[in-house]
């Protein structure tokens, strides 16, 4: 995707789209795999969330080279951005940012819609499987490499009989540049 | 007409990647080892963006020198200009960082930069699974792509480069 | 029209899932099942007629053949699976009507096995599956039940 031309000229970038009828599968039988390689459940849970983790620290360079961000000024607008384009931009859903705590560092993030978890029904024996988890570990990679450290956890899951998606997600520290090398060398 | 070197750094300052077309200037006479020069180049940029920052003159926060800043906090730093060469830069919200050097003569590139790593960066090197982030990449598709880019850009022309410096 | 039953049969021939839409004791429930294994045969006969060289297969098997209180339809996906509806009363009914129904449930069927968790080959117990059979079926009036009106 190269482009031609004078340098200023530049057309948006392209995004390739995927049927989501083949990521919905392709997650279930990701999550079916784990269960059956790992049987504890919070095993289960622990790897998908490294999973999202894994994916959300490549994912950001990503969403920042096609979106266009340039930054965040605090966890507030950093919460619309990932609710309002990011994961509009990557799983096709928009979120509602809501449920803010009084000191601003904590939101939810509301889903009503979620096509990892199309046609899932999740049976008796895996009743505390977070099926989603994946999400909560790309917030928490993707959040970060740009110097916010969060905590996610999922409080409200419509596959097991809530009415929404909610993601809590808790600003921990949002770290400063720090220069790497000591300053002896 | 045409670039010196290019290199990629990461927050954490590891260079994950360093590529030069010429360098008269061999890196002994220089830094002294490829290692010390990169870290050279990053505390260059470093100190560089925190002076810029707390020079600001339309800014109403300056911080004091030294404090620590956030990414993407004050103004950012784009380029500077020697006799022999131009020094661009870029950073990226998630603390990648983009020097190259070029020619004197080079326009503003912040749009190549720009461009070299949505289109390049992006694309070769954070899409494939066998990057780890944080360490020295080698990938021969992205050094390709980026040659073919360069090129396009008109950044590349040994010929100039050859004539300018003699 | 009036659906009495509503059964899927697994590729194998196995039993998947069948449902009687009035109350049924369990004799009547061993009918239900020998009238749907019953036409299994009726549905392979149809199949070899109307594969002559060419012939594309079509899914919609049609009326399979009229016991003395059902009529039986049939429809055949393409992975073998077969789905049959059990009709309860004697007025004519318009095939595409039926042809209807029978694409709602497969679509249903379809929806169901995209659950990841959902086991080939074993009867299905799914209470979603359940309940959207009902929907799919509460559009006809059913015997002795009161529906309160047409749902369109």
């Amino acid at each position: 995707m190269l482009r031609g031309g004078p340098p200023g000229a530049r057309n948006a970038p392209s995004l390739e789209q995927i049927n989501a009828e083949v990521f919905t599968l392709t997650y279930g039988s990701i999550v079916r795999q784990l269960i059956s390689d790992f049987e504890d459940i919070e095993e289960v849970n622990k790897q998908l969330e490294q999973m999202g983790y894994n994916m959300g620290i490549r994912l950001v360079d990503e969403f920042l080279a096609k979106a266009k961000i340039t930054r965040c000024s605090s966890f507030k607008d950093t919460a619309e951005v990932v609710a309002k384009q990011a994961l509009p931009m990557f799983l096709n859903v928009s979120a509602n940012v809501a449920n803010w705590s009084p000191d601003q560092t904590e939101c939810s993030l509301i889903l009503t819609d979620n096509p990892l978890a199309d046609f899932v029904e999740l049976p008796e024996e895996h009743r505390d499987l977070k099926y989603c988890n994946v999400l909560a570990g790309v917030v928490r990679g993707a959040l970060e490499m740009v110097n916010m450290e969060v905590e996610c956890r999922w409080v409200g899951d419509m596959l097991k009989g809530d009415d929404c998606y909610e993601l809590r997600v808790k600003l921990k520290e949002h770290r400063d540049e720090k220069f790497p090398y000591k300053d002896d060398d | 007409m045409g670039c010196f070197n290019l290199y990629i750094f990461n927050r954490q300052g590891t260079c994950i990647y360093y590529h030069e077309w010429f360098r008269p200037k061999s890196v002994k006479q220089g830094a002294g080892t490829l290692a010390d020069d990169q870290k050279q180049m990053f505390g260059l940029f470093w100190t560089l963006s925190n002076f810029c920052a707390t020079l600001d003159p339309k800014d109403q926060t300056k911080p004091q020198l030294g404090t620590p800043r956030k990414i993407g906090q004050g103004c950012k730093f784009k380029s500077f200009t020697t006799s022999s060469y131009k020094c661009n830069f870029l950073e990226v919200p998630s603390g990648i960082k983009l020097v190259l050097n070029t020619h004197r003569e080079a326009p503003d590139l912040t749009d190549v930069l720009q461009a070299l790593y949505d289109d390049i960066f992006v694309e070769y090197v954070v899409k494939n699974p066998l990057y780890v982030p944080g360490q020295p990449f080698q990938s021969d598709q992205f050094v390709n792509a980026l040659n073919a880019f360069l090129r396009q850009n008109g950044l590349l022309q040994q010929q100039q480069i050859m004539a300018a410096a003699s | 029209m009036t659906i009495a039953c509503v059964a899927f049969i697994g590729p194998q021939n196995n039993p998947m899932y069948l449902r009687s839409l009035e109350p049924a004791s369990d004799d009547q429930y061993m009918k239900l099942h020998y009238v749907v294994h019953c036409s299994l045969d009726a549905v392979e006969e149809k199949v070899l007629l109307k594969r002559g060289p060419g012939d594309v297969q079509e899914s919609y098997l049609g009326l399979l053949y009229p016991t003395e209180d059902y009529r039986v339809y049939g429809y055949l996906t393409n992975t073998h699976v077969k789905i049959i509806v059990l009709l309860d009363d004697e007025a004519p009914v318009k095939d595409d009507l039926v042809m209807r129904v029978m694409k709602r449930l497969h679509n249903l069927y379809v929806d169901t096995t995209s659950n990841p968790f959902h086991k080939f080959g074993m009867p299905i117990s799914s209470p979603r599956f359940d309940a959207a059979l009902e929907s799919i079926v509460s559009v006809y009036p059913r015997p002795g039940g009161s529906v309160g009106g047409f749902k369109t």
